[in-house]
Formats: structure tokens, C-alpha cells, sequence
């Protein structure tokens, strides 16, 4: 036995890891080697003088210091602060007459006053929970805002637009977006849009779509409308954009923030935050529901521009991140060769109230009779026992909200109840059956929901989507409700006091057959680990980050999916990591791919799906995450070794 | 390292602050000790112990006891110290000082010693700090730190080595 390999064995004997099958050579090493003997008293002298230190005394105050903060973090989720209104009427006026003359200019694309410091790294923390406040308290809203855009069309360089925006808590919302571009000629679509929501009525028209890059010769001059009634409370098909009102659902997450100070806007302190594009993209829905818009690349950045006291966005923009995968991307998808930091799409308030009633109690939605029916019918608290047959369960918290639309949903056999509670821009909606019948979790979370503790039970969870809020679906022997937020914070509480107890789903609602195979929801690392002995975990990705494994068999043959995912995944997927044996890559699909090296061997990188493959060991490997450069799936690819108990931490499955 | 009560986690998991407060004053000398050796600061670790239990609280519906509850709550300490650290490694690159204030001295340890562990990398030091200063078992300390339990096993020999070889020299100095 050699020093060194002594000295290994030496050191874990003493921490009481010992391996028997270096007992007997150890033993006999040290009898002849008065180096290791040397070494082996020393570290035993060493654990004695760290050991019989006296423990340095923790101060006095640190416990009433965290106890402290936990009560402010508390009262923070259950009793919403007031946050103190703007003199409005006071500063509007002279705004709007310093904005007349300095509009056009201060609009050019030449970027945000963003600056370096001036912002306490304590209010970085804070601004989710402080937005998330805010809109508690916004019950109006109108503006005026104008709008850049670079790069349409390369004989489009450039489009100009202002739109009005008009908000009534809790669910009126009108958007018109009226086109100033100066087209090259007539032929070209103007991009005039509306998008209005009045309670159970959802609206947009705006010009017929083609492909931006067939204009014009492929623009028809109609224009399109889509209109829906019957539209259940908060639906998520029909959103109402609220986030451009106040950005609640686009800074939920405070890990993903970079922010700094900025120049004043419209005479206001303002703090400026930067996330990647696919984490704003709640900020654009107001224009992207209809339309024609140049697309952007998920990892551009965008500087929001957030006022300090309203915590209303005033302005934002994006600019163009620089990698070789974007450059690409830009190429596929007909856009010129864009400069790395280059401001692609800004975006200004004008002028904004929040006191005066723009919109009044009439209907914004005039009925029309091709409108699709969403199936919802409103009807009041008191007659639901009598119309569904069954008493509704109410929930006892109602985290600061105030009861809005109730109903009933008339298709299917469910017979189903729908509450909405509101405050502000905030909701809540619960979905409840006594009669649910499908083999799958009821309401609308996926089979990626995992499991969290709800009250005394469970409850099965899915994070906040970029068009969807955080959604809790708890099944018990009688009951199965669905509850959907954009209050992260206040869900599970709201849930809690439902007074059910959920339960775990049955263990078929967990697999799902195909003509090709069987898909084993929900498996635990340990349950899939002799099935598939080859089975990898990546490193690399941040703690944030919860496990979802799936089992799958095809063929024949045992394959494990890993979900890695965290809050405002806009895809609702995150990192995705299949493994099944396999000796070489299926066919690609789709038609540009590019070779690259990973894990001592070469894969191919499909860009348009974010996805590298690889085989090795025998096992093919596809690991794919929306919105990922090639640069950090290989880090993760690289970083992939077996699981450990840290990666079981991870794991939210049973 | 002692576990609490199931019923007291349980209820802290419905928002109980006292019986919070009750796992706060459990652990509160242990985490305070670890963030004390991690990032070497008396104030940071304040700052360090603070915030690992806010983030406990705030994770606590999600503790499903697929862990102990003390290497659960290790985990996140060590999270927050070493998130810590690299921030104020992020700092200073920023501001170009390489002039950084040298944390003042622990008294409660032997110079020598002190300094020894002073002079490890980051890994190491904490590597150390887990096995030898709390006493965890290898498979423990290994799910706290995210390591296969062999990589833990080799960095506390090479630790070990660092240390006696440093501390050694020290003697040396001395005669």
C-alpha cells in the first residue's frame, strides 16, 4: 500500500468510514511506515484541538432579530400593506406638457437612462413582494404609451405606435394599439389592434395574419376578430394582460433580477430591473394576442423601468444578447444581422391615472352572436347550491380578496362550481366537482404537478407559467378542486382553509398509455434507479430548481425522463432530461442541426428545439431547455453524474 | 446533531410561528457557528444565520422528510454561506479592491489553527467544517454539500494533509 492511499484510508477510518478491505494492508503499512503512523497521530491531535474549542457564544439578539423577520414575512403574505397613492392629478398636467415637447425625442431608439448604482440590494429582494402589493391597490388605470419597434421587415425598418390602455378592477381591460408607422405603400397591413375584456365577454381584432417575411404581397386587407362569451372568471385561454398595468406575474421571481438605478421618467423616481425576454413575456401580451410583431430570442434582455412608489412599469425595452446560437436564430427567422445591446423594441408611458373612472359600467363588448362559447355561467352565491345540486366549499381565508364573478361551467358531465375572488389586480379562482370521473388530476395542471403539503393533507402544485398563475389540484374521496393564482404567496393558505383534506392521487392517474408505451408519472429516483442503472442527474443547475421523474417504457425497454423546474418556466417544462438505451441518435426533427462535441464524444444540436443529443455508455441522452444557449446546455450536459441524496432532496415526487 | 420533535416541524410547516421559534432556538448556535467558519465574518454570518432561516421558513410547506430535518436545514445554510461568499467575491471584482478587509480574528481558535483553516479553499474549509467541527457522518455531510461520499472522503484526506503539513510548519517556526 502506497503513503498517499494509506493517508485516504487513514483519514476516513478516523471519521468512522472504514473499508474493510484496506483494513489488513493498512494495519500492516503502519506497522512499518512511521510517516503515515505520524500522520494518523497528528490528525488525531488536530480533531482534539478543533473539538475542545470552546464554541464561540451566538449573539443575544439574533434570535429576536430572525424571529423579527419572520413576523414581517408573515404579515407581508397576509395583510397586504397600503401602499400611499400619488398626487396624480397634481403631476400629470405638467408631465403630459414636458412630454408634448419632449415625446419624439425622448422615444428615439437610443436606450434607457439605466445607471450602474443607487439601488439598496435589500429593495432588489423586495421589489417582487412590493409589486405583488402594489397591485392590491390598483382599481384604475389608464395610459397613453408609445411604442418602437426595429427590424419588422427589412423595407420596414422601423414602426411607431401608441396605444391607449384602459383597466377597471376587477376583470374590464381594453387595449387599442393604433398603428403611425410610415409604410412604403398602401399595400402593407397597418397593425391596428384591440383587445377588450369585460367579465365573461373576451374580444381582439386586429389585420389578418400572413408570414412578416411574405409581406405584403401576401396581406389580404381583412381584418380578424375573435370573440368569446360564456368566458369562466380569470381564464387563461382569454387572458386579460394585466402585468402592463402592474408587472406582478413578470417579477415573481426576485432570484432572476437584476436591478439598478435609472434616470427619473416622467419627473419620477424609478428603479430599473433586467430579466431575459422568455421571463417578460406576461409584458407584451397586450400586443401579441393579435397582430404581427418581429419576434425576439428568449435570452434578450429587457430593462424594465419600474416607478418606485406605484410600481407601475413606465417604460421598457429590449435589446439584442449576443451569441452565436442568436445569430442563428436571427437568420431563421428573417431577421438582419442584429448588433449585440442594439435596442430592438421600446416601449414609453405618456401620460397615466390612476384615479379617474375612465371606463364606465356599460358593456365594452357589444354581444355578438359568432362569439365561441366558453361555457361559464355567472350565478349568484346564494342560488349555486340550488343550480349545481351540492353546497359549494368556501374557503375561510380569503387573503385580502373580495368575492367577484361565481358560476357554474355548463359543458361536460362534471358539474362543476367556479369562485373568484379579486383585489385590485389580484385573483384568486376555485374550481370544484363532486363528480369528477377522468383518470387524471382535475383542473388545469399537467402531469408535472407535484406533490406539496396542504393544511393536514396534500395537494398537487404547478408553478406559475408565463400565461397561466400558480395552480393547486387536491383530490380527496369526495372532493376534487382546482385553485389558480396570481398571488404565488397566498394559494396554499387560501387552500388550507377549504377545510378538505387532500389526498394522494390513485396510483393510476399516474400512468399514461400509449399505442407506443407506458409513461410511469412521478417516480422516485430510488424507484427508477435499478430500472435504469445508466441513470444521470445534472450538477450544475441552481438549487431552485425541483425534480419530477418519469418512467418510461417503450419497446421494450426502460427510458427515465427528469423535469427540472422552477417558478415562471414559460414553457411549464424547464429543463428536460431523457435517457433510454440506445446505441445511436434517432432522426432529427427538424432540419437544421449543427455538430457539437459534449461528454468526450459528438452530438448534434437542434437549435429551433433548444435540445443537444449524444450517445454514450450505450445510452442515448437528449437534454433540452426552452431558451437555453448551446453554451449552458453544454455545462449541464458535462456537469451530469449519478444521483446522490442532494439530488433526492430535489425531488417533489413521491 | 439532535432532531426536533416531528409535531414541532409539522407545525411550523402551518405557519406556527412559536413552534418556529422553537427550531430557531434548536439550531440557531449551530448555524450561526457554520456561517461563522464559511464566510469568516462576524456580521455576515449574523446576516447568513438570518437569512437561512427565513428561507427555511419560507421552504418549509416543501419539507417532505426525504431528509433529516438537521441536513435539511444544514443544506440551506450552507446555500446562503456560500451564496454569500461568491457575492462578496462578485463585489469586489467589481469594485477591483484587492485590498479586502481581512476578517477580524476568532478567538476561539488557536492562531495556528485559525490561519491554517484561514488559508484553505473554500471547498475544503467547508468539507472540514461539516466532518470535523460538527461531527457529521460521511453520507450526511455529503447530501448537505451535494458530493459523492469517495470526493468527500479524498477532500478530507487532502484537508487533513494541508493542515498538518501548515501546521507543522508552525511548530517548525516555533522551535
Amino acid at each position: 500500500m502506497r503513503c498517499d492511499a494509506a493517508e485516504n484510508e487513514i483519514s476516513a477510518r478516523l471519521d468512522g468510514t472504514r473499508d474493510a478491505r484496506f483494513d489488513e494492508p493498512l494495519d500492516e503499512h503502519l506497522a512499518s511506515c512511521a510517516k503515515c503512523r505520524s500522520f494518523e497521530a497528528r490528525i488525531r491531535r488536530l480533531r482534539e484541538s478543533v473539538r475542545l474549542e470552546p464554541a464561540e457564544e451566538v449573539p443575544g439578539h439574533l434570535v429576536a432579530r430572525i424571529m423579527e423577520a419572520t413576523t414581517k414575512e408573515v404579515q407581508r403574505s397576509r395583510l397586504p400593506v397600503r401602499i400611499p397613492r400619488p398626487s396624480l392629478r397634481s403631476w400629470a398636467r405638467p408631465a403630459a406638457v414636458f412630454l408634448a415637447g419632449a415625446a419624439a425625442s425622448a422615444l428615439a431608439l437610443g436606450g434607457l437612462p439605466v445607471l450602474r448604482r443607487g439601488v439598496p440590494p435589500a429593495l432588489a429582494k423586495e421589489i417582487p413582494q412590493l409589486v405583488a402589493e402594489a397591485s392590491l391597490h390598483v382599481e384604475a388605470y389608464s395610459a397613453t404609451v408609445d411604442i418602437v419597434e426595429s427590424n419588422f421587415h427589412e423595407d420596414v425598418p422601423e414602426r411607431r405606435f401608441e396605444a391607449t390602455i384602459v383597466f377597471r378592477s376587477p376583470e374590464r381591460f381594453r387595449a387599442e394599439v393604433t398603428d403611425r408607422t410610415r409604410y412604403p405603400s398602401d399595400q402593407w397591413p397597418r397593425n391596428d389592434l384591440t383587445l377588450t375584456v369585460d367579465g365573461s365577454r373576451w374580444r381582439t381584432t386586429g389585420p389578418a395574419t400572413c408570414p412578416r417575411e411574405s409581406l405584403p404581397v401576401c396581406a389580404t386587407g381583412r381584418r380578424e376578430t375573435t370573440s368569446v362569451r360564456g368566458r369562466e372568471p380569470f381564464d387563461g385561454d382569454t387572458p386579460l394582460p394585466s402585468d402592463i398595468v402592474v408587472p406582478v406575474r413578470t417579477l415573481t421571481d426576485r432570484q432572476r433580477l437584476v436591478v439598478s438605478g435609472a434616470s427619473p421618467v416622467l419627473g419620477r423616481r424609478v428603479v430599473a430591473v433586467t430579466l431575459p425576454y422568455r421571463d417578460a413575456v406576461p409584458l407584451f401580451a397586450y400586443l401579441h394576442e393579435a397582430g404581427s410583431w418581429r419576434p425576439f430570442f428568449p435570452l434578450d434582455p429587457v430593462t424594465v423601468l419600474l416607478d418606485r412608489e406605484t410600481w407601475l412599469p413606465l417604460a421598457y425595452e429590449v435589446r439584442a444578447s449576443g451569441s452565436a446560437e442568436r445569430v442563428q436564430w436571427a437568420a431563421r427567422n428573417a431577421l438582419p444581422r442584429e448588433r449585440s445591446d442594439e435596442v430592438l423594441f421600446s416601449t414609453r408611458v405618456r401620460s397615466f391615472d390612476l384615479d379617474t373612472p375612465t371606463l364606465g359600467a356599460g358593456p365594452l363588448v357589444a354581444g355578438t352572436d359568432d362569439a365561441r362559447d366558453g361555457g361559464f355561467r355567472d350565478v349568484p352565491l346564494d342560488s349555486l347550491s340550488a343550480v349545481a345540486g351540492y353546497e359549494p366549499l368556501l374557503p375561510g381565508d380569503l387573503a385580502g380578496l373580495r368575492p367577484h364573478r361565481a358560476g357554474t361551467i355548463a359543458r361536460g358531465r362534471a358539474n362543476e362550481i367556479v369562485l373568484s375572488y379579486a383585489r385590485g389586480l389580484a385573483w384568486l379562482k376555485i374550481r370544484q366537482t363532486r363528480s369528477w370521473d377522468q383518470p387524471t388530476l382535475y383542473g388545469n395542471v399537467s402531469s408535472l404537478a407535484s406533490p406539496i403539503s396542504v393544511g393536514r393533507g396534500l395537494g398537487y402544485e404547478e408553478p406559475a407559467t408565463a400565461t397561466l398563475g400558480r395552480r393547486l389540484s387536491i383530490h380527496t374521496e369526495t372532493w376534487d378542486v382546482f385553485l389558480e393564482s396570481n398571488l404565488s404567496a397566498e394559494l396554499l393558505g387560501v387552500a388550507a382553509s377549504l377545510r378538505v383534506t387532500g389526498e394522494e392521487a390513485p396510483r393510476e392517474w399516474l400512468v399514461r398509455r400509449w399505442p407506443g408505451g407506458i409513461v410511469r408519472e412521478q417516480v422516485s429516483l430510488d424507484r427508477v434507479k435499478p430500472q435504469t442503472p445508466y441513470l444521470l442527474v445534472p450538477k450544475s443547475l441552481p438549487d431552485d430548481y425541483d425534480l419530477t421523474v418519469h418512467l418510461v417504457t417503450a419497446a421494450g425497454q426502460e427510458g427515465v425522463t427528469l423535469y427540472y423546474r422552477r417558478d415562471m418556466e414559460p414553457d411549464g417544462v424547464g429543463v428536460k432530461l431523457h435517457l433510454a438505451p440506445g446505441a445511436e441518435l434517432p432522426p432529427p426533427l427538424d432540419p437544421e442541426t449543427f455538430a457539437v462535441r459534449v461528454q468526450g464524444t459528438v452530438g448534434r444540436y437542434t437549435p429551433a428545439r433548444s435540445e443537444l443529443e449524444w450517445v454514450a455508455e450505450g445510452v442515448y441522452r437528449s437534454l433540452s431547455a426552452h431558451g437555453f444557449d448551446l453554451a449552458h446546455l453544454v455545462e449541464i450536459a458535462e456537469s451530469l453524474a449519478p444521483p446522490d441524496a442532494a439530488d433526492r432532496s430535489k425531488e417533489k415526487s413521491k | 446533531m439532535q432532531e426536533p420533535e416531528p409535531d414541532t416541524v409539522r407545525r411550523a410547516q402551518q405557519g406556527d410561528e412559536s413552534a418556529f421559534e422553537e427550531l430557531v432556538r434548536l439550531y440557531l448556535a449551530d448555524v450561526y457557528r457554520l456561517a461563522r467558519h464559511i464566510v469568516r465574518n462576524r456580521q455576515t454570518a449574523e446576516d447568513v444565520t438570518q437569512e437561512t432561516f427565513l428561507n427555511a421558513y419560507r421552504a418549509l410547506p416543501r419539507f417532505r422528510w426525504r431528509a433529516k430535518f438537521s441536513t435539511w436545514l444544514f443544506r440551506i445554510a450552507r446555500n446562503c454561506a456560500i451564496e454569500t461568499l461568491r457575492k462578496v467575491a462578485r463585489e469586489e471584482r467589481f469594485l477591483r479592491t484587492h485590498h479586502a478587509e481581512r476578517p477580524p480574528p476568532d478567538p476561539t481558535l488557536r492562531a495556528a489553527l485559525r490561519d491554517a483553516l484561514g488559508a484553505l479553499p473554500d471547498e475544503l474549509r467547508e468539507a472540514f467544517v461539516f466532518v470535523e467541527v460538527f461531527g457529521f457522518p460521511y453520507p450526511e455531510a455529503a447530501a448537505i454539500l451535494g458530493l459523492p461520499v469517495g470526493t468527500l472522503k479524498s477532500r478530507m484526506h487532502r484537508t487533513r494533509r494541508l493542515l498538518v503539513d501548515a501546521l507543522s510548519e508552525e511548530d517548525a517556526g516555533e522551535v
